[in-house]
């Protein structure tokens, strides 16, 4: 089990979703992901995303207008 | 665990002050222009309740092989079409025929710029007024950007015209009829998302998603 954060603060579509596919891939089932965005629309891509490929996932408020989205590769 | 935030009710009440004050102003200025704002204000909710994004539906196939978004512009195309018809049938000063242009090669030059223009700034034109309201400072780069290039496509028009505009405007109508046009685009439109729910079939029993699996995940993200 590891703990990854990613900071998406100022990226826009498709950076988040690309970024976010591409660490996914290089971790270990089980491992945790935290991605913090200012974006709307990442946190609806990622957890549709997510949701394809049944991956665990949970949205955060952490202030106006920045959520953190933290997923469990399965 | 759910953290509550306090909204910025100053803010809030800034922008709906002067939202208020430009209709009053419009108003003052010239009566229509009250229908004007009205369709303005709603336009924007919706874009911003909807998330509809042209750069995303046309980035995703391709980047994502993700068909959502896709077909949710089908679908407004539909609709939209369906009202631009009532308007154009009805209009006895010509509607919108004034602003049909010619195909041609230009219009290849023009879809591929905007195209990458789009893809590269994260948004096309309404998007980008979205994200605008939705408070993204990176954005009002992207508007600079949209206004200045539409400034140069102004510009430069006449010299796109005199070298390429080769036949005249396609007015569908005229050829075929009111209601083979409308039947034919319809269909067209109808087939494209037919294919684009085709494909996302596939790619989803690829992951190994049943019907049932998709029935339930339609449940879950609709409610």
């Amino acid at each position: 089990m590891a703990d990854n954060r990613l900071d998406m603060l100022g990226e826009v579509c498709p950076v988040p979703l690309l970024t976010t596919q591409k660490v996914i891939s290089e971790m270990k089932s089980g491992d945790v992901l935290t991605v913090e965005t200012d974006y709307s629309r990442t946190v609806r891509n990622i957890i549709k995303w997510c949701d394809d490929r049944g991956y665990v996932f949970d949205v955060e408020d952490k202030d106006n207008g920045v959520w953190l989205v933290t997923i469990e590769k399965k | 665990m759910p953290v509550k935030i306090p909204p910025k009710k100053g803010l809030s009440l800034g922008v709906v002050g002067f939202i208020t004050a430009f209709g009053i102003a419009a108003f003052i200025t010239e009566q229509e222009l009250l229908l004007v704002w009205i369709i303005g204000i709603a336009l924007g909710f919706v874009l911003y309740r909807s998330g509809i994004c042209f750069a995303s539906a046309f980035r995703d196939i391709f980047l994502f092989r993700d068909f959502s978004m896709a077909r949710v512009v089908i679908i407004l195309i539909a609709i939209s079409f369906v009202g631009i018809v009532i308007i154009q049938a009805f209009d006895t000063s010509g509607g919108f025929l004034e602003w049909v242009y010619p195909v041609g090669f230009h219009t290849a030059v023009g879809g591929v710029l905007f195209g990458f223009g789009m893809v590269l700034a994260g948004g096309c034109a309404s998007g980008t007024l979205q994200r605008i309201g939705e408070g993204f400072i990176l954005f009002w780069a992207v508007i600079l950007g949209i206004t200045a290039g539409s400034v140069l496509g102004v510009y430069h028009f006449s010299w796109w015209k005199n070298n390429f505009f080769s036949i005249d405007a396609v007015f569908l109508p005229d050829f075929i009829g009111w209601i083979p046009s409308i039947v034919l685009t319809l269909a067209l439109l109808g087939g494209l998302n037919l294919l684009a729910m085709g494909i996302e079939k596939r790619n989803n029993s690829k992951n190994g998603l049943t019907e049932k699996d998709l029935a339930e995940k339609e449940v879950k993200s609709n409610g």
